[in-house]
């Protein structure tokens, strides 16, 4: 059973406004020209609007750039653990754009199945997600290029949805309903015909993604061209840095490092990435991945292939940050469209 | 990681507990100090208690991480002390580093550290008075200064408007003579390749977003005239002339004129010998920064320089050869007014500005991947045995790591701004970058683009400067 | 994991006065891998030291902390009581809590805080501290003599006698330096020739001396024990094995010019023989001076335009082809004896010397007091030849002076000047001596006593002050001065003035660059430690002697030549040398090959070294330190951006531990 209400703008920042009280609240800001997800004090801080996304993903709250897993100390000449304080407040990730959403979801697919996450889990158990779909798409979108939507609900517990001047809100879980609590009561109900402009808005963006669809059969041809020499033309240029996969809403690796002196420790987990040159070298000094060109394939296969199944979504959400902020220009789309292309015509055991 | 980082003051600063005392390191060379240390305790002086001390062979082995890491384990204080200038039993290790710790320094009052933290003195084995007013003054200073400022997000402070950057930049070129050029270039670099005076030529080919270009390394004579030519030529594409070596025996590189810097820098480390080489330089109509020309641009001629092997213009492609002991480099300098500016406020205003921005590192280390001087095997940062910068993606780690890439590049750096360019959280690292070449141009001198000429920070004079060591 | 043992010395009072010693054995039990604590009156006495000793045993430890005094006065000792327990002395640390702590901080809490922190510290350190050797190096059997004047001689004479092989290298054609030029030694009045000839004349019939003279060292590499040395051989035209010294080539030779042997107060050919006692006996032919056109041509001269000495040399040993030589030889100690020239600066112009030809200075004046001078050994004015009756000698001409001159003092003046004064007036006994002084320097054996004869006996007149002008009038030089013990202005009618001038040393960084060895300000080569090593230089295997390392007199010179040689011969009656193993280490498979460590390298420690790949080609250059050169400043690791090279004895693993238990304590974590 769907709520759906159309707010003005005003009401959305009333609401926000009330949601600070007894949450944390995380929306994006602007600091220093860049714009940023970060918890606010005071909904004027937010920035809300119908198109545009942050400089980078807000997976950062769920899955912080470093966080400790234990930490210990030396007191009284024994070692003394300690478990890291799980956060007590309820947060609200607002205003994330739906790639953003569905690159959560892919990350609960990685974190919270088989055994979960402990640390993961409990952020996301104690997480409300509000998103705002798009009315126009930036010039690195290409998300229904690999399957995604500008109006997709996926990972939403609360879709805000533009509306010209207004918004219309839409509780899409138990979560969400509870998020919005009483509240709904004050606001006007959403009408069939603000429902018909989610479509409208979604071909309207999909009209601006200038890109040929990834096809879901080009998995297996990736895959299977595994060796081409094509996988070291195109990633030629990439300087083995590893901007593509933080600001990313999908990636999840991390890598775990102690800090620690004579009186204490933490063991910490901190974000890494396939496309660093040391993240598969081994203890022995043997490196699988020894070339950047090696490692640029796997992050390519890791977001378009090495599926179980054939209609799971691709791992990338194609919110083309990736494509914008790369140092050296490489665009993950094209990549794997001159990949399939090359293995398809001359076969995929054509010689590096 | 915040529990190494310890801090007795919870936020801000300035604001000490009461009965706080401060907590100081002080790293001492065995020779000199340590014996005029030594010589205070036979004489039975007495001076504060609040030091700890460290012995090294002689100040030539400290390093600025060292310093760094004093102070994430919650030092509110370092002092430096060693041999006097020509004293030094290793003959030169304070020479050499008396200039590393002038550049760190500055670097320090940059980001907004207060330098009453922070002290050096030369004291000798038979200065064991020295010694001890020099502990006692060092606590008064760092009392002074209170507890060390937490590295944090600074909550709730409202910002710093820098001023704007003003400058023309190099002069337009319509779409006909970019045509002109770009129909030079593809001259020039087939002509290369058929000749056979490169195996390669790395240049800009087209990208995929609007205006953006992307390095490629063309081979064949067919595939240059994919070369583009524009605004959107960013990379110093000098970051690719390692690797094409290990395929090619000459390599021949696009270069604007900001490029240069690093291939001489390239040279003069050994990573390059002249004879590989083959530098094509373009007449340059500025690189866009989002709606605007890029700060490095607005005080450069465009003009290709004559140390190039090739020059590419409008009119035509010219061989040259200027002798690169002659030559010097068109240094960007609109953000100058930007640093003085930020020298111009209360530390703890800088503080804040550079703990807001290393707050936002992810530590993605495109900066060093982009920085065609940045080109070590593997980086200090990724050394784990010990772990001088801390892996985590926090506070005093994002500081070290930023602080301990200036200092890597003090008097290397060739100003070309990539590393703000590809920085996805838009640190101003151009800022620092500057403020150290500008440093250690004013103490040592100007490096021009000579690669026989020795990088400041590996050489030293008897008279280098001294005035802040105790 | 580590088993530590910490030790906790009393010192008697001096630690427990201020240092809860108890608290602090009993808090480094908590240290992680601290398996045996323990205090002790007196660590250093024998029990104490055994008791570490028995601990070790008993506890089978591994490392060793010492919380005690300085290590720099007791490091040694419990090293060795760690080595006598079978551990290799470098595991044992020391934490000073005496002269960083107790002595210097009244507050016992505080002291005690420190104490334990720094006990702490060294903990860290040696857990991550690794077995050490000396570092062995193998001795070449020959020394290197640099310069051969009486200190080159008679560290020559030293070495070769006791059966090593020498190599002595001068660059004038004869040996004998400064000395060979005096007339009479103070105080004895020793005819400095003749005490001198018996020993230069022992050097060239030494079997063990290879004399290498009018040469000059060319380049000098390796290190201590090994040394190889460039030395080149300036072509003198003559060859030596052949030539009589008849002196038949100079009478006949066309070009004379001024003799630096007797401070150009005399002429010479341009074939010469420096003095008649040279040794060796032999001509030398200065192309500098000969018409013919000079070298850098594939023969020794271009034109031959006047060969009247090759026409007049019965044995025909006289070669225009002679080209320079490269002679190369390796060594295993280097001493560099290069000696002093006098320096003539702004105040001796001040007193007219260049102006006035009746100026001269102690040297010049030495010249012509020697028999065998310009003048035969009569005291003659060189402006007419007439004897003078009035000399005044004036001391400090640019010494103790730092504003126009050297701030040193010159230290032989006053006895030297004393001599002149008394050699004047035995030759000339009308004559009148006056002395210009500041002070009487007269500290050596018999030399308080040389100096009052001067003044009593030959009643030489001592004026304490300094002359203000001197004016040449009517042929004489009017010096006016003032005494300062009388107060009264002075105006001596002078025929002759004698400057003491100031003493340099003979190098001008050449020799020292070469070497690597520092000088001072002044230009002095700078001993290893003033007090206890004045012979040595910071440069391992290379030893100073004379006048190149500071001024002073002939006894002394010999003193150190002598100790000089017996330094050298320390080393050279070893087949290896013991290096400390402090050094510095590189990772070859990360190293970028920038070379920026081998910029900073005081002493050239560090090579280039080429890494090879599976068919032998060669594909990267990398640094290699060599140990043995090694001194372990630690200059490259900071300049080593990747953090490739470590030094042995401080790793980064050991700072980066140590910085990590100097921070706030775990105490003031709770606060």
């Amino acid at each position: 059973m769907e709520s759906s209400w159309k707010l003005t703008d005003a009401q959305l920042r009333e609401w926000l406004s009330g949601l600070l009280d007894g949450n944390s609240v995380v929306a994006p800001i602007e600091e220093d020209g860049v714009l940023l997800f970060r918890p606010i004090a005071s909904e004027e801080q937010a920035v809300v609007k119908p198109s545009g996304k942050t400089r980078w993903s807000p997976k950062e709250f769920l899955f912080p750039r470093s966080e400790a897993l234990y930490r210990y100390n030396f007191k009284g000449g024994t070692v003394q653990l300690e478990d890291p304080p799980v956060p007590e407040e309820h947060q609200v990730l607002f205003g994330m754009r739906s790639c953003d959403a569905s690159g959560i979801v892919r990350l609960d697919e990685i974190f919270l199945s088989g055994t979960k996450d402990r640390l993961y889990a409990a952020r996301r158990e104690n997480t409300t997600i509000v998103s705002t779909a798009c009315a126009a798409a930036d010039p690195e979108c290409f998300c229904t290029a690999v399957g995604y939507s500008p109006v997709g609900e996926e990972g939403s517990d609360v879709q805000l949805v533009p509306l010209g001047e207004d918004w219309m809100l839409r509780a899409l879980t138990d979560k969400g309903r509870d998020l919005v609590g009483d509240a709904g009561d004050g606001w006007t109900k959403a009408t069939a015909k603000d429902s018909k402009r989610i479509a409208e808005l979604e071909k309207t963006v999909a009209g601006q993604i200038d890109r040929s669809p990834v096809n879901r059969e080009w998995s297996q041809v990736l895959e299977e061209g595994f060796e081409h020499g094509a996988w070291d033309r195109l990633a030629q240029h990439c300087l083995g840095c590893s901007v593509c996969a933080y600001v990313c809403p999908s990636c999840s690796c991390f890598d775990m490092n102690h800090e620690a002196n004579a009186w204490c420790g933490v063991q910490c987990r901190s974000w890494d990435a396939c496309t660093f040159p040391l993240f598969t070298h081994h203890a022995s000094g043997h490196n699988p991945r020894e070339t950047k060109q090696e490692r640029y394939r796997q992050r390519v296969l890791h977001k378009f292939a090495f599926r179980e199944e054939d209609d799971e979504p691709f791992r990338c959400v194609g919110c083309g940050r990736c494509v914008a902020l790369c140092p050296a220009g490489l665009d993950i789309v094209n990549t794997v469209t001159a990949a399939v292309e090359a293995i398809r015509e001359e076969g995929a055991d054509a010689a590096r | 990681m915040t529990e190494a980082n310890v801090s007795a003051a919870q936020s801000g600063t300035g604001s000490a507990p009461e009965n706080w005392k401060p907590h100081i390191v002080a790293l001492v060379c065995n020779w000199c100090s340590y014996a005029g240390a030594d010589m205070a305790g036979t004489t039975r002086l007495e001076y504060p208690a609040n030091v700890r001390m460290m012995r090294f062979p002689c100040t030539g082995r400290m390093s600025p991480l060292m310093i760094l890491r004093a102070f994430e384990q919650g030092a509110d204080g370092v002092l430096i002390s060693g041999c006097h200038p020509g004293d030094c039993h290793y003959v030169q290790g304070n020479l050499v580093a008396r200039r590393r710790f002038t550049i760190f320094r500055s670097l320090m009052d940059f980001i907004g550290i207060d330098l009453k933290r922070l002290h050096f003195a030369w004291v000798s084995a038979a200065e064991g008075h020295k010694w001890a007013k020099v502990v006692s003054e060092v606590t008064a200073s760092v009392q002074e200064a209170g507890p060390l400022p937490s590295f944090e997000h600074p909550e709730g402070w409202g910002g710093i408007d820098l001023p704007e950057m003003t400058g023309s930049g190099p002069q337009d070129l319509d779409e006909q003579q970019l045509d002109a050029i770009r129909a030079n270039l593809w001259k020039a670099a087939s002509e290369v390749l058929t000749t056979e005076r490169a195996g390669v030529v790395i240049g800009y080919g087209p990208g995929t977003l609007p205006g953006q270009t992307i390095p490629v390394l063309i081979t064949e004579t067919a595939g240059c005239e994919k070369l583009e030519w524009g605004q959107g030529c960013r990379n110093n594409l000098s970051t690719y002339v390692g690797s094409a070596l290990e395929k090619h025996e000459r390599v021949a590189v696009v270069a604007k004129t900001c490029d240069l810097g690093a291939i001489s820098g390239l040279i003069r480390e050994g990573q390059v010998r002249p004879e590989q080489l083959l530098v094509i330089g373009v007449q340059c109509p500025g690189v866009r920064d989002g709606s605007g020309l890029a700060t490095k641009c607005l005080s450069c001629s465009g003009d290709p320089h004559p140390i190039c092997d090739l020059v590419v213009t409008v009119e035509g492609v010219q061989e040259s050869c200027e002798d690169p002991s002659a030559a010097a480099l068109d240094t960007p300098d609109a953000r100058d007014e930007q640093i003085a500016f930020l020298e111009s406020l209360p530390h703890e205003e800088r503080w804040k500005y550079w703990q807001r921005q290393f707050g936002r590192c992810l530590r993605c280390y495109a900066c060093r991947a982009a920085c065609p001087l940045c080109y070590c095997s593997t980086c200090i940062s990724d050394k784990h045995r010990p772990q001088w910068v801390p892996t985590s993606i926090d506070h005093p780690g994002n500081s070290t790591w930023n602080i301990i890439r200036a200092v890597h590049l003090a008097g290397r750096c060739s100003g070309c701004d990539e590393c703000a360019r590809v920085c996805p959280a838009d640190i101003r690292l151009d800022l620092i970058n500057r403020k150290l070449s500008l440093e250690v141009e004013r103490q040592y001198g100007k490096i021009g683009l000579d690669p026989e000429e020795k990088s400041a920070l590996v050489d030293f004079r008897m008279e280098d400067s001294e005035e802040f060591i105790l | 994991m580590s088993r530590v043992g910490v030790f906790v010395c009393h010192c008697g009072e001096n630690i427990a006065r201020n240092v809860k010693v108890q608290e602090v054995v009993e808090s480094s039990g908590d240290i992680p891998g601290t398996v045996v604590t323990a205090d002790y009156p007196y660590l250093c006495s024998a029990p104490g030291q055994q008791m570490v000793i028995d601990a070790i045993e008993e506890h089978d430890l591994d490392r060793v902390v010492v919380a005690a005094c300085s290590p720099q006065l007791h490091e040694p000792t419990f090293r060795a009581a760690a080595a006598q327990a079978g551990l290799n002395p470098h595991l044992c640390e020391m934490a000073n809590i005496r002269e960083h702590c107790s002595w210097v901080h009244r507050d016992t809490e505080q002291a005690s805080a420190k104490a334990y922190q720094t006990v702490v510290a060294a903990v860290e350190r040696v857990k991550r501290s690794r077995p050490l050797d000396p570092i062995e190096v193998p001795v070449t059997k020959r020394a290197l003599v640099i310069g051969a004047g009486v200190a080159g001689i008679r560290s020559a004479l030293d070495m070769a006698n006791a059966g090593h092989s020498v190599v002595l290298v001068e660059r004038q054609p004869s040996i004998g330096g400064n000395m060979s030029r005096l007339s009479e030694t103070f105080p004895t009045l020793d005819c400095s020739q003749c005490i001198l000839t018996p020993l230069m004349v022992q050097v060239s019939r030494h079997p063990n001396i290879e004399l290498l003279t009018y040469s000059e060292i060319e380049e000098v590499s390796g290190y201590v024990g090994n040394f190889n040395v460039r030395i080149r051989r300036k072509p003198s035209f003559v060859v030596a094995e052949d030539c009589t010294a008849c002196g038949d080539c100079a009478e006949v030779c066309p070009q004379p010019g001024g003799n630096e042997f007797d401070m150009a107060l005399s002429s010479r050919k341009a074939i010469y023989i420096p003095f008649p006692q040279a040794v060796p006996s032999v001509y030398t032919l200065d192309a500098d001076r000969c018409l013919n056109s000079k070298l850098d041509s594939p023969t020794g001269f271009r034109v031959l335009a006047c060969v009247k000495c090759d026409e007049v040399c019965k044995p025909q040993c006289i070669d225009f082809d002679m080209q320079p030589e490269i002679i190369e030889r390796e060594v295993g100690v280097i001493v560099a004896a290069t000696g002093f020239d006098m320096k003539l600066g702004q105040q001796a112009e001040e007193c007219g010397y260049g102006k006035h030809v009746d100026v001269m200075d102690g040297l010049e004046f030495e010249r012509m007091l020697s028999a065998s001078g310009p003048t035969e050994g009569e005291v003659r004015r060189p402006s007419d030849g007439a004897t003078p009756k009035d000399v005044v000698f004036i001391q400090c001409v640019g010494s103790r002076n730092p504003e126009h001159g050297v701030s040193y003092c010159s230290r032989i003046c006053c006895m030297y000047t004393a001599k002149h004064a008394l050699l004047l007036r035995h030759k000339v006994p009308e004559s009148r001596a006056y002395i210009f002084y500041m002070d009487i320097r007269a500290g050596g054996k018999g030399y308080e006593e040389f100096v009052h004869r001067a003044m009593e006996e030959e009643r030489v007149m001592y004026i304490r002050g300094r002359p203000s002008q001197i004016i040449e009038e009517d042929g004489k030089l009017r010096v006016l001065g003032v005494d300062t013990l009388s107060g009264r202005t002075v105006e001596i009618d002078a025929d002759m003035v004698v400057l003491a001038a100031a003493m340099e040393p003979a190098d001008h960084g050449e020799i020292a660059g070469k070497l690597r060895i520092a000088a001072d300000t002044d230009g002095f080569f700078k001993e290893a430690h003033p007090k206890l090593r004045p012979v040595e230089t910071l440069t391992a295997g290379i030893f100073l002697a004379g006048t190149a390392q500071a001024p002073k007199d002939i006894p002394d010179t010999v003193s150190q030549a002598s100790a000089a040689a017996s330094k050298g011969m320390e080393m050279l009656s070893k087949d290896f040398l013991e290096r400390d193993p402090s050094t510095a280490h590189v990772d070859e498979s990360a190293c970028a090959g920038c070379f920026e460590c081998l910029a900073v390298c005081p002493y050239g420690a560090i090579e280039r070294k080429e890494l090879l790949d599976a068919q032998g080609e060669v594909y990267r250059e990398v640094a290699a330190p060599n140990p043995a050169t090694c001194e372990g400043c630690g200059l490259c690791t900071v300049t080593c951006r990747g953090g490739y090279i470590d030094l042995e004895g401080y790793t980064d693993e050991q700072v980066f531990a140590q910085l990590g238990a100097l921070g706030p304590l775990a105490e003031e974590l709770e606060r």
